[in-house]
């Protein structure tokens, strides 16, 4: 390989950088805290033909990214997001599909001390291989124990550290002590670069189910503008029955009035007792079904929900 | 297959309609008149009304498009004209915002109305295609339903608008600063940045001479200098700016320019440290630089922001920024 002249080679390091961004459609920022050289190099191995890591100097990367933007204006919007310890993995495959990559390639590591803890650590109940000299360590802790068979025995439990906290000295040294590695570091998806716009990586995770929910919000906000101002639409409609079945009701159990439908009503009200036993039978036997059941249990009191609400415009 | 035919073209009408207004957006002037009356509790409160709005119209469309049969062609002529409707709304209220209440506010505004029209744009591409598949659907929605959420953090004064682009500054500045100590402890090696080493990549790294190696105190006391000019400028912002006067607001303005500035002129300057270092560029790195700091407590000296009790930390650093460029200077020139 024939070496490069040293300023042409620096020079070429920004053009690198935006060729990347020419060739391919699509990255992910990514964060690399606690990510070691060996673990980014088995990334990138893990990735090879699939998608490109570009590890950098940020104000390299920045400098590339501005002395590039009269081709590529939409590259502006990165500029705020390179900061601190973060890289770009290229790709132009499906984003879905290389996040998993990304995910699959992750470390177990040690708590280290003063390291911010990435989940809840617990320390289940156990018998130890640690001998007697060792117990203050667990006092330091509060965490009780006592010796069985010449080793410390862990008798439940331990809510040792939170997640967001810092790691304390002790709690790293009784987590060394038990060889539990309880962090998994890797590459952590910060945002998402799709040809020109850039999103949070949540937006992969949307499904239809999401987006059927936002568009229901929408309908409820028209049924109660529909209710409210007495115009009654399709989404109106069926509150506007159910609200006057609800007065019929009303009118009835106060009145000697009576309908197939206020029956029941009518005799729960007079005998409490029997509406119990119907509730007390139903309980177990819903709670059974609830698997089963879920779908349209959802839609029962998502209609009893809407109803409270628009009761108020009654 | 003919009905088929119309949908894209509806689709295709949409997306063209969509571009126009864009182009509208980016290219448009709005009045400079003050609005005595004008109203901005009202006029959020649309906007915001507006945006949501958007969101259940991307909702409203992915959800009509995620399976077949389609709409028919009538109701899609009405779901497009609604739509189109409602981009105007957006385009309307947008240049309803008077200029004299900021251009930084404008500038954020026309960014986020930019953004979001965009992410329609995107979504409307991908169900033109009638056979999307069901993830890109979906993310296009997903980047609708942040575009219009974007509303809800933006800057709703000059001040806010301000304070946030010097913020941003502030923390691109303070990300160079950590970067020169690393650029220092390898002794100014440009390590390779692709993974290439065992390839052969990095042989073409070098180390900094004796000579290289002296402009590091000078240039990291420039950029101290930056970040704490940065903060300052953040805090007096936050605590003293008002926008009650047309001048307030210019002084406003020529506050972010400047903090805007700042981040490229630091970014210039860290990044010519790595070996081989180009003196010429390092001098003229940090003549801009010290510049645009220079021009940057000049401009929060004569402002509403600053006032006599703030003298002595705009000298401070006035001082600072005029010893570090000597320094650099004196080496150079050695």
């Amino acid at each position: 390989m024939v070496k490069e002249d040293k300023s042409t080679w620096k020079s070429n390091y920004f053009l690198k950088i935006t060729q990347l961004f020419d060739e391919f459609p699509k990255c992910f920022i990514v964060n690399a805290d606690n990510v070691g050289s060996k673990q980014m190099q088995q990334i990138r191995q893990a990735l090879r033909g699939r998608a490109v890591v570009l590890m950098g100097k940020n104000t390299m990367m920045r400098k590339a990214i501005r002395g590039h933007l009269e081709n590529n204006p939409a590259l502006e919007k990165l500029l705020p997001c390179i900061k601190n310890n973060v890289g770009f993995v290229f790709t132009r495959e499906d984003l879905v599909e290389i996040r998993e990559l990304l995910l699959a390639n992750k470390v177990q590591a040690p708590a280290r001390t003063g390291a911010l803890a990435p989940l809840d650590v617990k320390i289940p109940a156990q018998g130890t291989t640690l001998g007697p000299e060792k117990t203050s360590f667990f006092q330091a802790l509060q965490i009780p124990t006592k010796i069985t068979k010449g080793t410390i025995e862990i008798l439940n439990e331990v809510n040792l550290i939170k997640s967001g906290e810092r790691v304390g000295q002790s709690e790293s040294t009784l987590l060394n002590m038990l060889n539990i590695s309880p962090f998994t570091y890797g590459l952590q998806v910060e945002n998402v670069y799709d040809s020109g716009t850039i999103f949070s990586p949540a937006i992969l995770d949307i499904t239809d189910e999401d987006i059927k929910a936002s568009f229901m919000s929408g309908v409820r906000n028209v049924a109660a503008i529909c209710l409210a101002i007495k115009y009654p639409t399709t989404c109106s409609v069926p509150h506007s029955i159910v609200n006057g079945f609800k007065n019929l009701l009303a009118i009835a159990v106060t009145t000697d009035i009576d309908f197939a439908e206020a029956q029941q009503t009518k005799e729960y009200l007079k005998d409490p007792s029997k509406f119990a036993a119907v509730a007390a039978a139903a309980a177990p036997a819903a709670a059974s079904e609830a698997p089963k059941k879920e779908a349209p249990k959802k839609e029962d009191t998502e209609s009893e929900d809407d109803d409270m609400g628009f009761g108020l415009f009654d | 297959m003919a009905a088929a035919g119309s949908h894209v073209n509806i689709f295709k009408n949409l997306e063209d309609n969509l571009k126009l207004v864009l182009e509208q957006i980016k290219g448009g002037e709005t009045g400079r008149e003050n609005k005595e009356n004008f109203n901005f509790e009202k006029y959020w409160g649309h906007m915001g009304s507006v945006f949501e709005l958007l969101s259940l119209e991307g909702s409203k469309f992915s959800l009509a498009f995620s399976s077949s049969p389609f709409p028919p062609i009538k109701d899609c002529e009405v779901m497009t004209a609604n739509l189109e409707k409602l981009v105007l709304e957006l385009v309307r209220v947008f240049y309803s915002l008077p200029k004299s209440q900021g251009l930084t506010l404008r500038k954020s505004l026309q960014r986020a109305v930019v953004e979001v029209v965009e992410s329609m744009l995107g979504l409307v591409s991908s169900l033109a295609q009638l056979d999307p598949g069901a993830g890109e659907r979906q993310q296009a929605t997903g980047i609708v339903w942040e575009g219009a959420n974007s509303f809800v953090t933006l800057p709703k004064s000059n001040k806010e608008a301000v304070q946030t682009s010097v913020e941003q500054s502030a923390g691109l500045v303070e990300d160079a600063l950590t970067e020169i100590d690393e650029i220092l402890n390898n002794e100014g090696r440009l390590e390779d940045i692709f993974g290439e080493e065992e390839e052969g990549g990095g042989e073409n790294s070098e180390a900094w001479t004796a000579q290289d190696k002296e402009l590091v105190d000078p240039t990291k006391g420039l950029l101290k200098v930056a970040v704490k000019l940065t903060e300052k400028a953040g805090q007096a912002c936050k605590v003293k700016a008002t926008c009650d006067s047309e001048a307030h607001v210019a002084q406003l303005d020529d506050l972010s320019d400047c903090a805007q500035r700042l981040s490229p002129a630091v970014d210039n300057l860290t990044a010519s440290l790595y070996a081989p270092i180009d003196h010429t560029a390092v001098r003229n790195s940090a003549t801009t630089l010290s510049e645009i700091i220079g021009n940057m407590l000049n401009i929060l000296r004569h402002s509403h922001m600053t006032d006599e009790g703030d003298s002595k930390w705009l000298d401070f650093l006035d001082k600072a920024n005029t010893h570090n460029l000597t320094t650099l200077t004196d080496i150079l020139n050695k």
